[in-house]
């Protein structure tokens, strides 16, 4: 995964989607947690699967 | 010598043949709690009353000539996730303390009680399951027995705490990412996290609908595999409990697991691993006639899947709390959720496929071997309050650690039982031993197997000991 992010305007942005009214002080370690799901993700977005792999369900039908 | 000196065999033994009664037992745990648990600090509610009541029944039942179940008269305690019925469900926090008290007890409490155990009381936990260390900010950090100085691991740290103090014979914990294999292993005592969907999760608190597992602590093999077994059973207002027949432990328990194929799980399993636990996973492997490495390919893309996951689903439910409470959170389980809850859902969404990816990788490998070992935790039991620790020359923030080598194999729903290396002038070590789906079986046949051959073992040192 390349490319700046500013992510405490990210956190603000997704924030306010979600009607979460998070003080300015808090954004940074926030953002701080969401650098490191975004370094995770970054080990498993580009494992290549095809499209027979379906979710794991979470309910039994 | 307390009765509690005894496993919780010997115990239902004895109040089922009358040379014992539930209620002196029961008497016994309560004033070993109040002796022991202000070192400890595992118990967050203690019920005298319900204990000796419940107490009570059971001796009147063997009185009257009734079946008092397999666990007659043993005391247990749950992590304070499990509704107990008249006691608020705490989850470890304070917001949860403002609920009404539960209307009944979790199934799995039910189960234990329909058993004949006794409860004794609920269990301090990280808040909301989210951590492995129980460095709880509202109630205080559980203590490990074995030096209470550190940490007892999480998030079922009370749960582990309990047993390894020798307060009571077998808690309930739970397991999402490692919470009952974790504090295990750092505690010196026997933990089971069956297969997914084995164990109902009916009346505990979730935090990730697609992770969470139950299962209880011991401190013999034989003593988690009663308390499995009693477990047991399909329920139908768990939603996602699986259409499994019981499938008990004991009956073949003492069964030598002979030309068992064991596999070692090297790679990612050895990643920051401490000497220690290498050593313990290799002294495991040697007392089952030895072990091949082998790797598991894709699971720190797993452990990565599961961390967005968990984030992702433990943030939304908490959303309506981050909200309206957002200062009565541990800030920083608080931040963790918060960060969970506002990923992109590309991430999560990716991430239940690549669940079920590493299945069929993990499956394939059950082709091969019978079992599989690695470490529980990459070190033994930091101090409380320390944030990193140094392996191998790099520094590690312990917390988010801890969990290295149980978050890919709870991801995919594998049983696991962590069996306990004490030895003397060391803190303990855990070895998980995997199994295919719904092993459990063999999985408890292996430790108890081990435990006889003095190869694993909780070790007697902090249940005989007299006085806190």
């Amino acid at each position: 995964m390349t490319g700046n992010l500013d992510a405490e305007i990210y956190v603000a942005t997704a924030a306010g989607m979600l009607e979460l009214d998070l003080a300015p002080v808090a954004r940074e370690a926030v953002a701080a947690n969401l650098a490191n799901l975004r370094r995770m993700a970054g080990v498993f977005m580009s494992l290549d699967l095809g499209d027979d792999v379906d979710p794991a369900p979470v309910f039994w039908p | 010598m307390t009765v509690l000196a005894v496993s919780a065999a010997e115990i239902a033994m004895a109040v089922r043949s009358g040379k014992l009664k539930a209620a002196n037992v029961a008497e016994q745990a309560l004033a070993r709690v109040a002796d022991r648990d202000p070192a400890i600090n595992a118990f967050t509610a203690v019920l005298a009353e319900r204990a000796m009541a419940d107490a009570r029944a059971v001796d009147a039942a063997v009185a009257a000539g009734r079946d008092p179940g397999p666990l007659a008269g043993v005391p247990f305690a749950v992590k304070n996730l499990f509704d107990i019925k008249g006691v608020t469900t705490l989850a470890g926090s304070t917001i949860d303390a403002d609920r009404p008290p539960a209307k009944a007890d979790a199934t799995a409490v039910k189960r234990l009680k329909a058993a004949g155990a006794v409860l004794v009381g609920a269990l301090n936990m990280d808040e909301y399951a989210y951590g492995f260390s129980t460095e709880n900010a509202h109630y205080g950090p559980t203590h490990n027995p074995h030096d209470p100085s550190r940490i007892a691991g999480g998030s079922s740290g009370g749960s582990a705490a309990a047993v390894a103090a020798g307060m009571v014979p077998i808690t309930l914990g739970s397991d999402t990412n490692g919470s009952i294999r974790v504090p295990a292993a750092l505690c010196g005592v026997f933990g089971l996290k069956p297969t997914f969907g084995r164990l109902s999760r009916r009346g505990v608190r979730p935090f990730v609908h697609s992770l969470d597992h139950i299962g209880p602590f011991a401190r013999t093999a034989r003593d988690l595999a009663l308390t499995y077994d009693a477990l047991q059973g399909r329920d139908p207002l768990d939603p996602m409990s699986a259409p499994r027949p019981v499938e008990p432990a004991m009956p073949k328990l003492d069964t030598p697991p002979t030309g068992l194929r064991v596999g070692v799980l090297c790679g990612w399993f050895e990643r920051f691993a401490s000497a220690e636990v290498v050593d313990a996973v290799w002294v495991t492997a040697k007392g089952l006639g030895g072990g091949q490495r082998v790797e598991l390919e894709g699971a720190e893309m797993a452990r990565a899947a599961a961390f967005c996951l968990s984030g992702a689903e433990g943030g939304a439910l908490h959303l309506a709390s981050l909200r309206a409470r957002y200062d009565d959170f541990d800030p920083a389980v608080r931040d963790r959720l918060l960060a969970g809850a506002l990923q992109p859902a590309a991430w999560p969404a990716k991430a239940q496929r690549v669940r079920r990816w590493f299945l069929e990788q993990a499956l394939d490998l059950f082709g091969r071997f019978d079992v599989l070992l690695a470490p529980a935790t990459p070190f033994t039991a930091p101090p409380i309050g320390q944030t990193s620790l140094t392996v191998d020359g790099v520094e590690l923030p312990i917390r988010a650690n801890l969990g290295l080598y149980t978050q890919p194999l709870s991801f995919i729903g594998l049983p696991v039982v962590a069996v306990p290396l004490v030895r003397q002038g060391r803190m303990p070590a855990g070895v998980q031993i995997i199994g295919a789906p719904w092993r459990e079986d063999l999985l408890l046949r292996v430790a108890a197997w081990l435990e006889r051959e003095g190869v694993v073992g909780a070790g007697k040192e902090l249940v005989t000991a007299e006085g806190s």
